[in-house]
């Protein structure tokens, strides 16, 4: 079949036109055929919003902006945008510039008021929440680097100070740093010359641990044969002492034997009349001895043992 | 005799402002060109719309591909690709390489056709006829040229963000989802209005500069090959100097 020209060009240029709104509309995250409701905004700072970026309710796009102007009359930026047809914004919504303008991440966020409320009408404005926290950052940012600044002149002037001191010869620093170096290095000459009698002491220690173990390994056995006969000694001990304890009752018993003048040896102990025979006795030899040495001739003429002559 | 070399292209463009001059005061003149425009319309735009869709994809598809080999970092988010690549073809290529497209197909074409008329004495015919040749011969053709660029335009851009999307997809450069994304964070509505602004004047000065360089051959037929070559010629250094200037006054 054959088309005319008319027909062909108009074609063209229908579905061109199509093609050049739908793809606006589509990159500009637009419902491709829906419809959509146009509200404005007043804020004092556009802070790097777009026309194009995304109007978001809980995260969700649902329009775009459409346009940004200053409004010299109210002195404030006049923010135009639509969102689909589907959302209401009743009374109470607001909305605010998220994201970071130095990423090109600008959006605003709808915060949609409670459910029920009068709708706000199309064309009309909703008010804005300024919440820019980045925004607070960038024009606070001055005034850290004013101070970060004196921080580090401070720092500079300090380590000049130090570097001056370095410099001069006299200086307190570098009298330190002197005599620190200097002890280092008599600390260092002194480990040297000890170095070898401490590695000497070091290798006896090494040597007497050794043989100290080996004296641990033989004696083991030795030990065990010790530890053998002083149980087996304990014992006989044990024993020895159960007797003497039977000994000690049966001394106990003739102790009181003893002390009640029961048997010889109760009679000796308690009867006096021994002892006074005897020391009757003890007196009458003394003087019998007494006068065998003043006369002993008394005594010897009748003591020959044998008369020879 | 040195005078008349620097005088030479200002004369020129005498020439070339009062034939235009004369064409735009044949615009009224509808039932002239009505039956002629339609035909020049299918040959410069439906037509040129396969090689113009062609050169559109593979630009598209070509800038994706060295867009993401430029961009391998690991602190740049993937979307970023698509976020170079709708704007450069809404910009600039979609327009740029279809004006080179034309400049070849379309320019060459109405300069060897008017130079052949001219040449041949058809247009003195015409005149003789009574006809007004520069409402028969030129106005259609560059009315043609200004109405059906931006139509060109249009597809080289559409099929060359459609061919990036696609070699981004199945190239395993990035998702079709996350180039959309890239696209939309920095799109702006005024891209595609600078672009089709860029499309129209375009389209004037590839089909007005054609017309009068086959309009005024002398010589033969040497004559007309010189007109066709300096008409594509000239169109592609004027559409240059055009985007400049278009950029540096509206951008």
């Amino acid at each position: 079949m054959k088309y005319s020209d008319e027909l062909k060009v108009g074609i063209a240029l229908v579905v061109a036109a199509l093609l050049f709104i739908l793809g606006l509309r589509y990159f500009q995250d637009l419902p491709l055929f829906d419809t959509t409701d146009g509200y404005y905004t007043l804020m004092d700072n556009a802070a790097g919003l777009s026309a194009g970026s995304a109007v978001r309710v809980s995260g969700v796009p649902v329009g775009a902006v459409r346009r940004i102007r200053y409004a010299p009359d109210a002195r404030q930026v006049r923010i135009d945008f639509y969102v689909e047809k589907s959302v209401d914004i009743p009374e109470g919504s607001h909305i605010a510039i998220t994201g970071l303008s130095q990423l090109g991440d600008v959006k605003m966020d709808l915060t949609l008021g409670p459910a029920g409320r009068d709708l706000i009408a199309q064309g009309e404005q909703v008010p804005s929440q300024e919440e820019d926290l980045f925004g607070d950052l960038a024009e606070r940012a001055p005034t850290l680097f004013n101070r970060a600044d004196t921080v580090l002149v401070g720092l500079d002037r300090v380590l000049s100070g130090v570097s001056r001191q370095l410099e001069q010869p006299d200086s307190d620093l570098r009298r330190t740093l002197q005599s620190l170096e200097e002890t280092s290095t008599t600390v260092d000459r002194l480990l040297e010359t000890e170095q070898q009698r401490l590695a000497a002491t070091l290798d006896s220690v090494a040597v007497l641990t050794e043989s100290l173990n080996r004296l641990v390994d033989t004696g083991e056995e030795n030990l065990d044969l010790t530890l053998e006969d002083t149980r087996q000694l304990i014992g006989r001990l044990d024993r020895n002492l159960d007797s003497v304890e039977s000994s000690t009752d049966r001394l106990d018993a003739i102790l009181t034997k003893v002390e009640n003048g029961e048997g010889t040896l109760g009679l000796l102990v308690n009867d006096p009349t021994l002892y006074h025979r005897m020391d009757s006795t003890l007196t009458r030899v003394n003087t019998l001895v007494e006068d065998f040495q003043e006369n002993p001739r008394r005594y010897l003429q009748e003591l020959k043992l044998v008369e020879i002559f | 005799m040195l005078d008349r070399r620097f005088l030479a292209p200002i004369e020129a463009l005498g020439q070339y402002v009062l034939l235009l001059t004369k064409a735009f005061q044949s615009l009224n003149e509808v039932s002239i060109y009505r039956k002629n425009l339609f035909k020049q319309m299918v040959a410069i735009g439906i037509e040129s719309i396969p090689i113009v869709a062609l050169a559109g994809l593979f630009s598209g598809a070509v800038l994706t591909v060295q867009t993401a080999y430029q961009l391998e970092s690991p602190f740049i988010p993937q979307s970023i690709i698509g976020s170079i690549v709708v704007p450069s073809m809404v910009l600039e290529l979609g327009a740029v390489v279809t004006g080179f497209i034309l400049a070849g197909r379309v320019g060459a074409r109405i300069a060897a056709e008017l130079g052949t008329m001219r040449v041949t004495e058809q247009i003195d015919a015409l005149e003789a006829m009574g006809l007004n040749s520069i409402g028969y011969l030129i106005v259609p053709r560059v009315l043609a040229g200004v109405f059906m660029f931006p139509v060109l335009y249009i597809t080289a851009t559409g099929v060359g963000i459609a061919g990036g999307v696609g070699v981004a997809h199945y190239g395993d450069f990035l998702s079709a989802g996350e180039f959309v994304a890239g696209a939309r964070q920095f799109f702006s509505p005024f891209d595609p209005m600078f672009g089709l602004l860029k499309a129209f004047v375009f389209g004037f000065i590839i089909t007005s500069v054609a017309c009068y360089k086959g309009y005024y051959t002398g010589g033969g037929a040497e004559g007309v090959g010189r007109s066709t070559t300096e008409a594509a010629v000239l169109s592609c250094v004027y559409i240059l100097f055009a985007n400049l200037a278009l950029a540096i006054l509206i951008l």
